[in-house]
């Protein structure tokens, strides 16, 4: 059990963490992306991830010029132990 | 920092890395800054419009932010660090095709856990042409948590060995794996001496004989593993102590006693913890001892088949020796010498089988003195009172000793049990 500074936060910090920031003056994509984020996790873990975006839709349009565009995407994974309440926060 | 308002989304839409093996910029200009002055400290030419305010661009704000926040709530480093501080290109073309990006923490403890952590993003097909870019990236790994995972684990192993029968059981698969390849061995040494009929037939029985011993010397050396092994564990609990007893009950067939040595040697192992390695080590030399001396049998019972094909007079050898069958004096001859190899063999192997056991009784005891010692040391205890206390389940850690100098009795475990 984590007996440092994470009794003290509401939320322990995750095992793993990845994060990419973006911003772009002009941009413009030619074929539209496909993507996937799957979760590596045994034997049972808590994940969360997602994305902040400005100016840049959801899906985004081929041929379609974005403007001032902004995406900061972050996925964070926690081991959960067995004797403790899972708290299932996957967003996908 | 002021942060323009911005709707979450669900989707993970974006990743920015290094197109690993795929197409590179085409016709881009690219030009990552190299020159050690931060984005700000450039000139106009440089910078971009909406980044430039105050120290740093937005994007070196945002980036020190987000590198920063895990340190200010807990005034710790991640234990692995991975930063893409920021990266500037004024123009790029950027064509990927299936880029993929496996990121995980992975922590195994023998057979018993197998944690897995991480993230996998796999991005198709992309083709987009991007203006004034800035981008960082960051990874951040924490071992904290799943090293207190595994020691407690260790801890749970250390309180209760009986947990690594699993151990055992993949040993004693190894065992049975050479058991079977022994059993191979020799009925392929029998079918030699079935195919030579009455002038090579006496290897086969010899062979069978000299294999008979081999599996009386290891079922002997099994027997002395068991009982020091039993020793071993008896201090750590009865149970692993009656089943690597078993080792020696059921040390009977070859094969049976290989997979039984694995067993017995797994649990042995387990129960006493560290130096599973070692001593697994040890026991795969021994059983690989046993199938070298086999091997010896088989190689002597193949030259003593040539031999009787030459007696014959036919030229033949090896496999084809029943030829040489035919010869009036093959018979007598081979085997006679067929007995006289086979017997050599045998005490060979007998004495090859009781050196295996000796040197794995000793291994083993000594592995128990270790153990025993230290569990002594860490609980004050004698040596009957953690037998009763492995016996009847008790905490040794919960139990305050009543003898000379504060150590624990059986009477005090007895008294904590009741409770």
């Amino acid at each position: 059990m984590m007996a440092r500074s994470d009794s003290q936060r509401e939320e322990p910090l995750p095992d793993v963490e990845i994060g990419a920031s973006a911003r772009a003056r002009r941009l413009r994509f030619q074929r539209a992306p496909r993507t996937e984020v799957r979760f590596v996790s045994g034997p049972d873990v808590e994940s969360e991830s997602g994305s902040e975006r400005e100016n840049l839709p959801e899906e985004v349009e081929p041929g379609v010029t974005y403007r001032s565009a902004e995406v900061h995407w972050r996925a964070k994974s926690r081991i959960v132990e067995p004797d403790r309440e899972p708290r299932q926060k996957r967003k996908r | 920092m002021a942060r323009k308002t911005r709707p979450k989304s669900r989707s993970s839409e974006v990743t920015r890395r290094s197109p690993k093996g795929n197409s590179p910029a085409r016709g881009g200009n690219r030009k990552p800054q190299s020159d050690g002055r931060s984005a700000s400290q450039k000139t106009e030419k440089y910078r971009f419009a909406q980044n430039v305010e105050g120290e740093g661009t937005a994007a070196e704000r945002e980036y020190r932010g987000y590198a920063l926040s895990s340190m200010e709530e807990t005034g710790q480093d991640p234990d692995v660090l991975l930063a893409v501080p920021v990266v500037k290109v004024d123009k790029i073309d950027l064509e990927v095709d299936d880029l993929q990006a496996h990121v995980a923490l992975k922590a195994k403890v023998l057979d018993l856990v197998n944690l897995s952590v991480g993230v996998d993003v796999h991005l198709g097909k992309l083709k987009v042409d991007i203006e004034g870019v800035e981008a960082q990236a960051l990874l951040k790994v924490r071992l904290d948590h799943v090293a207190a995972i595994v020691d407690r684990v260790l801890t749970t192993i250390d309180r209760n060995p009986e947990l690594v029968e699993s151990l055992g059981r993949a040993v004693e698969d190894v065992g049975h794996g050479a058991g079977h390849t022994l059993g191979e061995t020799g009925e392929a040494i029998e079918d030699v001496g079935e195919g030579a009929e009455g002038a090579v037939g006496g290897i086969g029985e010899g062979a069978g004989q000299a294999v008979g011993q081999v599996g009386q010397g290891v079922g002997q050396g099994v027997g002395e593993l068991g009982e020091g092994a039993g020793q071993a564990v008896d201090q750590i609990g009865e149970g692993a102590g009656q089943a690597v007893g078993n080792v020696d009950q059921l040390a009977g067939g070859l094969g049976q006693t290989v997979g039984q040595v694995g067993q017995g040697a797994g649990e042995a192992v387990g129960g006493l913890g560290e130096g599973a390695g070692e001593a697994a080590g040890g026991l795969g030399q021994a059983v690989g001892g046993v199938g070298d001396t086999v091997g010896q049998l088989g190689q002597g019972a193949g030259q003593l088949t040539e031999g009787a094909g030459g007696s014959g007079g036919d030229g033949g050898g090896g496999g084809p020796a029943a030829g040489g069958a035919n010869g009036p004096a093959a018979p007598n001859l081979a085997k006679e010498a067929a007995k006289a190899v086979a017997k050599e063999i045998g005490n060979a192997a007998t004495d090859e089988a009781k050196d295996l056991g000796l040197a794995a009784t000793r291994k083993v005891k000594e592995l128990g003195d270790r153990r025993r010692q230290r569990r002594l040391e860490k609980h004050h205890a004698t040596e009957a009172a953690m037998r009763q206390a492995s016996e009847l389940g008790v905490d040794l850690d919960e139990i305050e000793g009543t003898g000379a100098d504060g150590r624990i009795t059986v009477r005090d475990v007895q008294e904590a049990s009741e409770e």
